[in-house]
């Protein structure tokens, strides 16, 4: 015990002897304590205690240094306490901006549907959440007829993107509150998409919101806006404007000025009278967009006699360079062939039509001709490399793509029940598409489509193929390989990538007689097949000469799957 | 060349286009002139500022974005899209994550500092709450009474 006192002793004479450096006399002490909180606690014990100046002065001393040191030590608790949180909840170090940032990023739908209700979400995480989220107007201003009553008040006056979709709304009621809850705010729409199966209620037309960037409407049936007065969505500039997509909705008499500037166009079910020649028509609006880089045209009709639109390729045709996407889905073929030969096809252009033939026409009518060679007009195709062919029972489809196969140039579907309307074309393609080197050349589904003789002549227009793959094709097809063009030069003279696929009458002593004549020919500069690709053909499900195939080839594929027995 | 000290004291010298996509950084050589100091960054250490300056080399030949791509962000989709490059790059733990984010901002680089924001959102988009609060350890302060009110008010957009 008595030296526990001593150490006590030391200890205390150490601090006072530290605190008379820190503080030479009472003034000293009392200004280091300006509100006396040190000094109070003494006062009844200095008021009634014998209590000399020099341990007033110590006890003084000692009370702010025992304040000082709690002070510091739950300064440097504090401290600690709140690097710990960091490292638990490292989310909580960033700043309110940033979050927000964040919050903005993950409500930026990719479609419209996915993030529309996330907004509320964000803000029941927790308090600071929550009151981030309510002062980001801009993450509340997906507008639809279930967010409108919550989302409107705390977008505050943020771009407002509305969307008013498609359910159950007969007499257009639930259409028309909503819109009655947003016109007010067509200034600060950025895009508008209404869908509706009731036909679209005119008046709110009448709106102008010259900050809109995108508008999609879609109604039932075909709305001739251009019959009622005062609706100013699709007749009022919109400079800014860079997507339309209009499905069942007329187009002003002159849409020019509606398309100028877009970006994006989609006109669907819009019927034209016959006399507007409306392939002429559209054509002559496009030119003025200039940015335009995707355009697709879908079931779009012409009623009255049909007149014939010049079917032959302009001679200054208009120059939409931008253009990397073009699409017709059941358009007449008057008004593709207008378009197409009003425009300047880029070469790297992805042109898609799906054609449904009406009264006779084939697809050859779907593409202009040049008037010198009197060659389709498709300078896309320039650029093909692969071709692909296939006939089925409901109609057949062509298409091709570039180099490497990154850009699909053509795709050509046509709907017919017809099977001479692919061999029809074939012949069109043979005469008027200039023939590109293809390299690679697919076949389904030829032996309904065309004879043997026939298909030796198609076969002709292609001598830069290096690779050929029959599919469901007729034995006779293969043997054309081993026959000769001219006497001195063999059909497809570079083709090393044979697969065969599907052909199920082709025998192996024929496959075989193939490789064989095409290694021992000696004509021209025939290069022998270096690799068979023999798959599901039911001729060759038990070979039994694949060992001496392999002796022509570099490499042979040989795969059958019994389809009943792996079930 | 630029010279770059760390909050930890680690000085990093760079070519003066990586620095500069930092516009804290380029304001500062435009305000301070040609000079050989070295500028000080006390909010960044040197592990975090490693990889800043990994990203700023990489993009060093990109054009800055304008004032005016900035003011049209307002109307245009914010997509959270990231390139190939940046995704990989952003393949860090949840606080260098953070901390890159933070440096980004303190720097000002905003390609960054949305690479980084993009990546937050794409790892919450889709959750719920509570699996929110579970992926970045946030604590659910509301109260139940706090919670039935907000539960009450978004009933709306509960799924149909």
């Amino acid at each position: 015990m008595e030296g526990m006192a001593e150490a006590v002793d030391q200890l205390l004479g150490d601090i006072s002897q530290f605190l008379q450096h820190q503080y030479a006399n009472m003034s000293e002490l009392q200004k280091a304590d300006p509100g006396g909180v040190a000094f109070r606690p003494l006062e009844e014990l200095f008021k009634y205690d014998q209590i000399s100046a020099m341990q007033q002065y110590q006890l003084y001393a000692l009370s702010i240094a025992k304040r000082r040191a709690i002070a510091e030590i739950e300064s440097s608790f504090a401290k600690n306490l709140r690097a710990c949180y960091h490292t638990i909840q490292p989310i909580s170090r960033l700043p309110t901006e940033v979050l927000s940032l964040i919050f903005e990023f993950a409500t930026s739908p990719t479609s419209e549907e996915t993030c529309l209700y996330f907004a509320p979400t964000l803000a029941r995480v927790s308090k600071r959440w929550r009151n981030i989220a309510q002062h980001t107007p801009s993450i509340w201003g997906m507008i639809d007829d279930r967010s409108v009553d919550a989302y409107l008040p705390l977008s505050k006056g943020s771009p407002l993107r509305v969307v008013f979709k498609a359910h159950p709304d007969p007499d257009g009621v639930a259409y028309s509150a909503f819109m009655d809850k947003v016109s007010s705010t067509a200034h600060r729409w950025i895009s508008l998409k209404l869908e509706s199966y009731s036909i679209v209620s005119p008046q709110h037309f009448s709106v102008t919101a010259p900050r809109l960037t995108a508008l999609y409407l879609d109604t039932l049936g075909t709305f001739r806006f251009d019959y009622k007065p005062g609706v100013q969505l699709l007749t009022t500039g919109y400079s800014k404007l860079r997507s339309l997509h209009l499905a069942g909705i007329c187009l002003p008499l002159d849409p020019a000025p509606l398309f100028a500037g877009l970006q994006t166009l989609h006109l669907e079910r819009i019927r034209f009278r016959s006399s507007q020649f409306p392939g002429q028509l559209l054509a002559r609006a496009i030119s003025a967009s200039s940015e335009l880089r995707d355009f697709s045209l879908a079931h779009i009709i012409t009623y009255g006699a049909i007149s014939q639109e010049n079917r032959e390729a302009l001679k200054s045709p208009i120059d939409l360079s931008l253009l990397q996407t073009l699409r017709f889905t059941i358009v007449d073929s008057h008004i593709v062939c207008a378009i197409l030969g009003s425009i300047a096809v880029p070469t790297t252009l992805q042109l898609s039509v799906d054609f449904f033939p009406i009264l006779g026409e084939n697809a050859c009518t779907l593409f202009p001709k040049t008037n010198d060679t009197g060659k389709f007009h498709l300078s896309n195709l320039s650029l093909a490399r692969s071709l692909k062919f296939s006939a089925h029972s409901g109609g057949w489809r062509m298409e091709a793509w570039d180099e490497g196969g990154a850009t699909k140039l053509l795709d050509l579907q046509c709907t017919t029940r017809g099977i001479d309307s692919l061999a029809r074309f074939i012949q069109a393609f043979g005469c008027h598409i200039p023939s590109p080197p293809i390299h690679s050349l697919y076949i389904s589904g030829f032996s309904a489509v065309m004879e043997t003789d026939e298909f030796a002549d198609f076969l002709a227009q292609f001598p830069n193929l290096s690779r050929l793959t029959l599919h469901r094709c007729s034995s006779a097809f293969v043997n054309v390989l081993s026959t000769t063009l001219t006497p001195s030069r063999r059909y497809c003279p570079f083709l090393t990538h044979l697969r065969i696929e599907e052909c199920h009458d082709v025998r192996e002593e024929a496959l075989l007689r193939m490789l064989v004549s095409r290694v021992r020919g000696h004509l021209g500069r025939t290069h022998p097949i270096r690799v068979l690709d023999i798959v599901q053909c039911e001729g060759l499900r038990h070979p039994k000469y694949l060992r001496k195939s392999r002796l022509y080839v570099k490499k042979l594929n040989h795969k059958f799957t019994d389809v009943v027995s792996t079930r | 060349m630029v010279n770059l000290v760390t909050s930890d004291n680690e000085s990093f010298t760079v070519e003066k286009a990586v620095a500069s996509r930092s516009v804290l950084i380029k304001n500062m050589l435009e305000d301070v002139g040609e000079s050989d100091q070295p500028i000080p960054l006390p909010n960044v250490t040197a592990s975090v500022l490693k990889k800043v300056l990994e990203y700023c080399d990489h993009h060093k030949n990109e054009p800055m974005p304008t004032s005016e791509d900035l003011a049209a962000e307002d109307t245009r989709k914010r997509t959270t899209d990231i390139g190939e490059w940046d995704q990989k790059f952003i393949q860090v733990d949840q606080e260098m994550l953070f901390e890159i984010i933070l440096a980004a901002n303190y720097l000002d680089i905003k390609p960054l500092l949305d690479v980084g924001c993009k990546t937050v959102a794409n790892m919450i988009k889709g959750k719920t709450p509570e699996e929110i609060r579970k992926l970045f350890n946030i604590v659910n302060d509301f109260t139940p009474e706090e919670e039935a009110q907000i539960k009450k008010e978004n009933e709306w957009a509960e799924d149909r």
